[in-house]
This record gives structure tokens, sequence and C-alpha cells, in this order.
């Protein structure tokens, strides 16, 4: 992003307020998502903590079994984000590219944005009815004799919880990487074109490069949601296999909080494993720009 | 200029080949068809006699009709709209102050705005969790429609922020300039130039403020206290798996509709200044 500079003029009470802003928001918000974290290493009775460090939540994860969970939810939250990106990133590149600006734009945009408005139990809650035993797809497949007995693993198996994600996440993927594309200049593919590249070698030399901060952000913005989505193996799930999110819910309804802790340290462990990737992709955009305008 | 775009237009031809360009729509269009089915569907079946069943139909209103016997959707609902009203507000106040102002700081712009937007990379049930030790255990305060209001805030600030900065960068900083040296006060350069030009990014930010406080879920579970939400009560009802399903679908039939309308317009604000 460009940021614009203003010469002189701009009184500092504006500049006080965001600076005031940005306390309180470090204060009320970022504190204590990271303080929180370390209720994982005290005991905690009910809503109140004892305050002795002990890794026993970390231990119980070990001896439960738990850490099985943690792999497997890596495992979907992988699938997701593999599946997202490969469909999403010939989009986003037709998208700020190719396609001429106009209403079809302007839906897409639409159609992207209105997945973030929408009651995650609601939309998901419906895919029963479609997928279950006696849904739609069993229904239409039986009345035109494709199948004799319903499909049984449609719902309520690893096959709904690993569809019934893609959807909602697919928005997440396509618009960082969108955003990183349009940033790329035309003269820059212009210039690749003219010294007889090929498209291919365009795409995997020039593009794709440049194209790593987005493609970076959009697969952290998929995977670190997925890790902790509670809706979708709640609902499609049925139980059979239980996912992060599952296992967070259920030892806080249990009140175990510094168990719940635990696994949310592990999921911002993840987040902020992959965190840097972003400032490494953003750096090696840069240079390489960098590098093509001085050859 | 003409050749030269005609030119272009052949380059990035050969860079996408037609054939891939269909292949990319049909896969992109797939993936929103996954999306939007389902919201459909909703409303289908909303609409259907025996929602449960295979095939919708025969079509009938009586659920909808339903819904003024069964009022317990009433509460949570106006709880819900207060609540994003208030989020709705401040999303616009804290929007508009960051937004327009981050742009021209001299240091540190897009590290604040790195702050500002760390919630999008932290997953809903973990800003709960953390928010109900922090508030509810460490500091003793007990929850309610406040911390409701906070996970809220937490939740749709990054996107209001990012609505107003889709206006604020676009913002010819020189018309203040200019307007300086005719003579004309901060508050005069803030209310006639500034008001006018930014007011599509405010109202973005409230109306994103608005729809994602109205069906937020993940955070909401850890926080609400003795308060109830729309989306904690259709998330009840959909996870006891009781017969009251043929009503959800009517209430989020109609909650689905008032946020399409929404984000159509708040998109359109956005892009008629992304085009100018």
């Amino acid at each position: 992003m460009r940021w614009p500079r203003i010469a002189a003029g701009s009184p500092g009470w504006e500049h006080a307020i965001v600076y005031a802003l940005a306390v309180l928001w470090s204060l009320g918000v970022l504190l204590p998502t990271i303080i929180s974290l370390f209720l994982s290493v005290l005991g905690a009775r009910g809503v109140h903590i004892s305050w002795h460090a002990s890794l026993d939540a970390y231990r119980d994860i070990l001896e439960s079994g738990r850490w099985e969970v943690v792999l497997r939810t890596m495992g979907l939250a992988a699938f997701v984000s593999v599946i997202c990106l490969l469909c999403g990133f010939p989009f986003a590149l037709w998208l700020a590219k190719r396609a001429r600006p106009g209403p079809l734009i302007q839906i897409i945009w639409m159609s992207l944005t209105i997945p973030f408005f929408l009651d995650p139990s609601a939309r998901t809650v419906v895919w029963r009815t479609v997928l279950g035993t006696t849904g739609l797809v069993n229904t239409v497949l039986q009345r035109l004799h494709l199948i004799h007995a319903p499909i049984e693993w449609l719902l309520f198996s690893d096959f709904s919880v690993y569809f019934g994600l893609i959807g909602p996440y697919f928005p997440n993927m396509v618009m960082p990487i969108y955003l990183s594309i349009l940033l790329i200049e035309d003269d820059l593919l212009q210039a690749s074109v003219d010294l007889g590249a090929s498209p291919w070698a365009t795409l995997r030399r020039v593009v794709i490069p440049l194209a790593m901060p987005g493609i970076v952000a959009g697969v952290i913005f998929t995977f670190v949601p997925v890790m902790g989505d509670s809706v979708v193996p709640n609902i499609l799930g049925g139980g059979n296999k239980e996912y992060l999110a599952d296992t967070v819910m259920s030892l806080s309804t249990s009140m175990n909080y510094s168990g719940a802790a635990a696994f949310a340290t592990i999921i911002v462990t993840m987040a902020a494993i992959l965190a840097p990737l972003f400032w490494l992709a953003r750096q090696r955009a840069a240079v390489r720009i960098e590098r093509r305008r001085q050859s | 200029m003409a050749i030269h775009d005609a030119h272009l237009a052949a380059r990035r031809e050969a860079l996408l080949s037609r054939t891939a360009v269909r292949l990319t729509l049909l896969i992109a269009a797939g993936v929103c068809f996954f999306i939007y089915a389902p919201v459909l569907w909703l409303g289908v079946l909303s609409l259907s006699a025996d929602p449960l069943a295979g095939l919708p139909g025969p079509f009938t209103m009586r659920w909808y009709q339903g819904l003024f016997a069964d009022q317990r959707w009433v509460e949570p609902l106006i709880r819900s709209l207060e609540i994003a009203l208030i989020v709705s507000v401040l999303c616009m106040l804290a929007a508009a102050a960051v937004g327009r102002s981050l742009p021209r700081l001299r240091r540190g712009g897009p590290l604040l705005l790195g702050l500002f937007l760390i919630p999008l990379v932290v997953p809903g049930i973990v800003i709960g969790l953390d928010i109900f030790i922090f508030y509810r255990m460490l500091l003793g305060l007990h929850m309610g429609m406040w911390s409701l209001v906070l996970v809220h805030f937490i939740w749709a600030f990054p996107f209001a922020l990012i609505g107003m900065l889709v206006v604020s960068t676009r913002f010819d900083v020189r018309l203040l300039e200019a307007a300086a040296d005719l003579g004309a006060g901060p508050w005069r350069r803030l209310w006639d130039i500034e008001r006018p030009l930014l007011m599509s990014g405010v109202i973005t930010a409230g109306m994103f403020g608005f729809l994602l406080s109205l069906t937020e879920l993940p955070r909401s579970i850890f926080v609400f206290g003795h308060a109830q939400t729309l989306p904690l009560f259709t998330w009840a009802e959909t996870t006891s798996r009781g017969s009251h399903v043929p009503l959800i679908y009517c209430l989020n039939s109609l909650i689905a509709a008032v946020s399409v309308i929404m984000s159509v317009i708040s998109v359109r604000l956005m892009s008629r200044w992304v085009k100018t």
C-alpha cells in the first residue's frame, strides 16, 4: 500500500486520537489476548485462578491423546487452504488483470463480501437437509435410479466437514491474493512478455513471486480461522471426530479453562509461526521489484 | 494510447489463454455456488410444508405465520439489534478517526494498521475465550451486554477500518491545503471538505459493523452471560436438533435478505469511490 504524505497543516490532535485509540486497543484487546494464554501454565478452579505455575494442561493434552485432535485439525485446515488456493489463485488473477470493470466485477465483489454477513449456524445447518440420508442429493439420485440405497457418508462424516468449510473460507483466500496481484504493475508483465517469456514463465517467474505476500496472507487467513472453526465440525461432523474447536468448547463448558487456554495457545502459536512468512514474502517481493527496476 | 492499450490487451490474452479463463471462472462459480446454494435453499425450505423432507413443497406460509405464535425469538432479536447498533456507531466513530489520519501519519502508519488488523488472524473462539479469561477470571467482571459489544467490536473493527481506508487512501490531501490557503479553519476543512468526501467510507464502516455484529457467533458463545443474541438462539436450536428448525429457517432467511441488501448498498458505496 502506498501512503500519501501531507506536507503541513495537519494538526497534532488528529494524530493524538489515532495513537490514543491504538493504546486503548492494545490494552483492551491485544494485551488480554496474550495474557490469557498464560492461564494454560496456571491452574484454575472454576472461574478462580490458582497462582501455581504448572504444565499440567499440556501434560493432559499428551496423556489424554488429544494431541491427535491438533494433528487432525491441522490436516483439515491444510486441506481446505490448498483447495481454496488452487481455486482462488486463478480466479484472483482473472479478477485483477483480466476482468473488465463493470457490473460483473461489482457482483463478484458483493458475492465475496456477503458470506461474512451470514449467520454461521443457519447457513451450515441447511446442508443437513441437502446431504442427509433423506436429503435432496439422495432423494434425487434415488428418484433417477442412479443409486438404490442412500449414500451414508455424505453427512456426519469427514466429507461433510471438509466440504462445508471450503465455501465459507473461499473469500478469505481470494481477497488478499487479488490485492497483491492488483499491485503488480502492467509494465512488469509487459516487459516479461517483450523479453520473450512464455505466459507460463511470466506466471511462474513474475506473477507468483510478486503475488507471494498475498498468497501467504490468503493461506494465513484461511488456515488459522479454519483451525478455530467451531460451527461446521459441530453441525456437520455429527460428533464422530473431535476437532480443535470442539475440544476448546467442551473444555470450557466443563470449566477446565486452563486446558482450553492450552489449546488456544497452540492455535495462536500456529498463527505466530505463519505470520513472519508474510513479512518474508513481502521483503522478497520488494527486493525483486527493485532489482527489475535497476536492470 | 489506444494502440498501446490494444497491444497490452493482446499480451494479457497471451498470459491467460481463453480456456484457462473459462476453467477458472467455472471453478470460481462452483465455489460461489457452494456459498450461496445453502442460503437460497434456506429460503426455499422456509416456504416448504415439510422442510426436513428431501424435496421441497408443497409451499406454504405456515412457518412464517408460526413466527407470530412462538415468540421466543423476539427478545434475542431485539438484543441483537441493540448490540449491532452500538457496534455500528462505535465502528463508524473509530474507523473515521483512525481511517482518515492513518494514511497521513509520517511514521508508523503500516505498523498501526497491522496492530488494528491482528484480530483477523485470531480465530473467534480464541478471542472469545481470551476475553472471558481476562475480564471475568482475572478482573472479576460479570459478562453481559458490554462484553458482547466488546467482542463484536473486536471482530468488526478491522473490516470497518479496511472499508474506511478504501475511501480515505484515495482522498487528495491537497484539497485540504488548498482550503487552508483560501482561509478555511480546521473545523471548516473537516466539515466542508473531508466530511462529504469520506462519508461513504464512514457509512460502509457502520454497515460492516452492524452486519458483522448481527451474525456474530463464535466469540459470543464465551461471553454472553445472561444476555442472548439471535445467532446464539439459532446455535442453541440447531445443535439441540429440536423441532423448531422451520422457525430458524424463516428467521434466518429474513436476516440473510437484510444482510444481502445492506452489503449490496455498502459495496456500491465503496466501488463508487474506487472508480473516481
